[in-house]
């Protein structure tokens, strides 16, 4: 025992850190120079049911605070996933939550099904920022398709089911609400928000798909009262991410009622993020002489 | 197995070279003597500067330090620019694939700082017993850096815009091959219109032609997929940063 570890629903974790989805890839021949282990979980880069290569370049553009990417999800599709990136986590003894992305509530259906048969993976977040091919609109952005989309994959498994929202919505609330009643196990808040740069001698838009999303500090007072806007309102575990960088921004979100945080941008700019959160979080316990960091969870108080 | 690491390398020296080209040498015992030629670092620069690391190709690996020549183009390299000897900064790597260099005759084309990843490439393609040919171009004379580095691995054919303005170093390279050289292998850095050049060159003459590529990097390690390059996105930090031309120029 830490004092680190935490559930979120039913599943235990040794500690609430964990990579963001699409931030951090894990490759036995090329592993990081740090105990991948000592991750709370490892979430990978989401997932499609068919292979796609992803947006065209350019992808990236550096904002003062943040990141803009334009990726979009270069996927190697279920089966390859299954056959060739599953079994590298063998071994492992993190958890890994595969994240998801379907263009219909019956592609949530299917990568849900098939990836909770595999032992190996214990749970499933729902990428829902992805555009569904009838409506053209995200699951995170419309709480019809919100809805069918989670009760879909919920309808196919038992495992830790998770829907990953965005913030660019009315009501942060009644999304997670729907979620909540639709058989979500947690909510991961918060996805990037819409944003773009252009290099004004050129006047050239830099992204190549014209627009990204935006990460990294930038996001993160938004993040923050997204995660204790839910905490306080809906009655589902969170698992807060936007902009996490040091120990002192996990303990904000702990504060402000997230059971678990995921670290993305922060990683590229000082890849050892994750384990440095980590070891200051266990630091702060022993500094307040609290034995478990479940004391700290939603402990954040209005004056 | 490639493995890379976090240091906080030390400014052992960082001085004005010229025009807007500043040199700096590293102090990184444990990651120096795991680089290889064609690999590179990523540069994190001190907290007030930009937000994410600068991709770097040092010109010399030598026991713990590194050589760095890097342009001041805005805030990230003004930020490396005001480091002070003694100063740490942290850098990531070495990353990238390796340059294998294969056997004979290479031919190295650079231009400005883009030129510095090749004398890595020349030194081992030397150790190897290969013949090597550079062809350095810059906008003048100062800027044809480590000029007599690459003058001990072979013969140097240098270009500069204001002497011969309107011509190419690769110009050199077509007549040579019109006169019956011919290289097995052809590296090519630093210049869109070089990579042109040589590719063309390539297409009539058949050798296999590499190129250093450039894109904006957010982590240089595979993280983010943000570097994709090509019909086929091939990631530059991973399958880079030396990559086949043909992927490069289309
Ligand atoms: C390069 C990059 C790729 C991302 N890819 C995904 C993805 O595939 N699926 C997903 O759900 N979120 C993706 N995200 C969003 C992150 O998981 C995270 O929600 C967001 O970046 C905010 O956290 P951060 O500020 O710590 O990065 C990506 C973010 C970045 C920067
Ligand atoms: S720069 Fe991040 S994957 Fe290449």
């Amino acid at each position: 025992m830490t004092g680190l570890e935490v559930t979120v629903g039913s599943l235990a974790l040794r500690n609430p850190v964990m990579p963001a989805s699409g931030t951090f890839e894990y490759h036995p021949d090329s592993p990081p120079p740090f105990d991948v282990n000592h991750l709370g979980a490892i979430v990978p880069k989401s997932l499609t049911l068919y292979p796609q290569l992803g947006n065209r370049p350019s992808r990236l553009a550096e904002t003062p605070s943040g990141l803009i990417n334009s990726i979009g999800i270069p996927s190697l599709g279920l089966e390859r996933f299954l056959a060739e990136v599953l079994p590298r986590y063998e071994g492992l003894t993190a958890p890994v939550m595969v994240s998801v992305a379907g263009y219909s509530p019956q592609e949530y259906l299917t990568l849900t099904e098939k990836l909770s048969a595999v032992s190996l993976v214990a749970g499933i977040e729902l990428n829902l920022s992805c555009p569904n091919l009838d409506q053209h609109r995200m699951p995170a952005q419309d709480v019809g398709l919100l809805r069918e989309s989670v009760k879909s994959a919920r309808s196919v498994t038992d495992k830790p089911l998770w829907a990953k929202l965005s913030l660019e919505v009315t009501s942060i609330v009644e999304m997670a609400q729907a979620c909540l009643e639709s058989g979500a196990d947690a909510v991961t808040l918060i996805n990037t928000f819409r944003a773009m740069a252009i290099d004004s001698q050129q006047r050239r838009v830099i992204l190549g798909n014209g627009t990204g999303g935006l990460s990294g500090p930038a996001i993160r007072p938004m993040a923050l009262a997204a995660v204790w806007d839910v905490s306080h309102a809906v009655d589902i575990p969170v698992i807060g991410v936007g902009g996490i960088t040091t120990v002192d921004d996990a303990l904000m979100f702990l504060l402000a009622g997230a059971s678990a945080i995921q670290i993305g941008t922060a990683s590229f700019r000082q890849p050892l993020t994750m384990v440095r959160v980590i070891e200051g979080l266990t630091g702060h316990l022993a500094k307040l002489g609290v034995a478990s960091i479940a004391e700290i969870i939603g402990a954040g108080h209005l004056s | 197995m490639r493995g890379w690491n976090v240091e906080a390398a030390r400014v052992i020296r960082n001085r004005h070279w010229a025009h807007d080209i500043w040199l700096m040498t590293l102090e990184a015992p444990d990651a120096v003597p795991k680089a290889q030629a064609g690999q590179f670092f990523m540069v994190v620069t001190g907290s007030g500067g930009p937000f994410l690391p600068r991709a770097m190709a040092p010109v010399r690996f030598y026991e713990q330090h590194m050589d760095i020549y890097y342009r001041v183009v805005g805030e990230g390299t003004q930020q490396m620019a005001r480091a002070q000897a003694g100063d740490n900064l942290d850098v990531i790597g070495p990353l990238g694939t390796p340059f294998a260099v294969r056997p004979g005759p290479l031919a190295l084309i650079g231009r400005g700082v883009g030129m510095t990843p090749l004398l890595p490439i020349a030194e081992r393609a030397r150790s190897q017993g290969e013949s090597v040919r550079t062809y350095l171009s810059a906008r003048s004379s100062p800027l044809l850096l480590e000029l007599a580095g690459f003058q001990q691995q072979g013969a140097v054919f240098v270009h500069t815009d204001d002497q011969a303005p309107g011509e190419l170093v690769t110009d050199r390279l077509a007549r040579h091959l019109a006169e019956g050289w011919r290289p097995s292998v052809v590296v090519v850095s630093g210049a869109h219109r070089l990579m042109r050049a040589v590719r063309d060159l390539e297409l009539r003459y058949g050798f296999s032609a590499w190129a250093f590529v450039e894109e904006k990097m957010a982590c240089g390690i595979g993280w983010c997929q943000g570097c994709a390059i090509g019909p086929q996105f091939r990631l530059i930090c991973q399958d880079g940063p030396a990559l086949p031309l043909a992927e490069v120029v289309v």
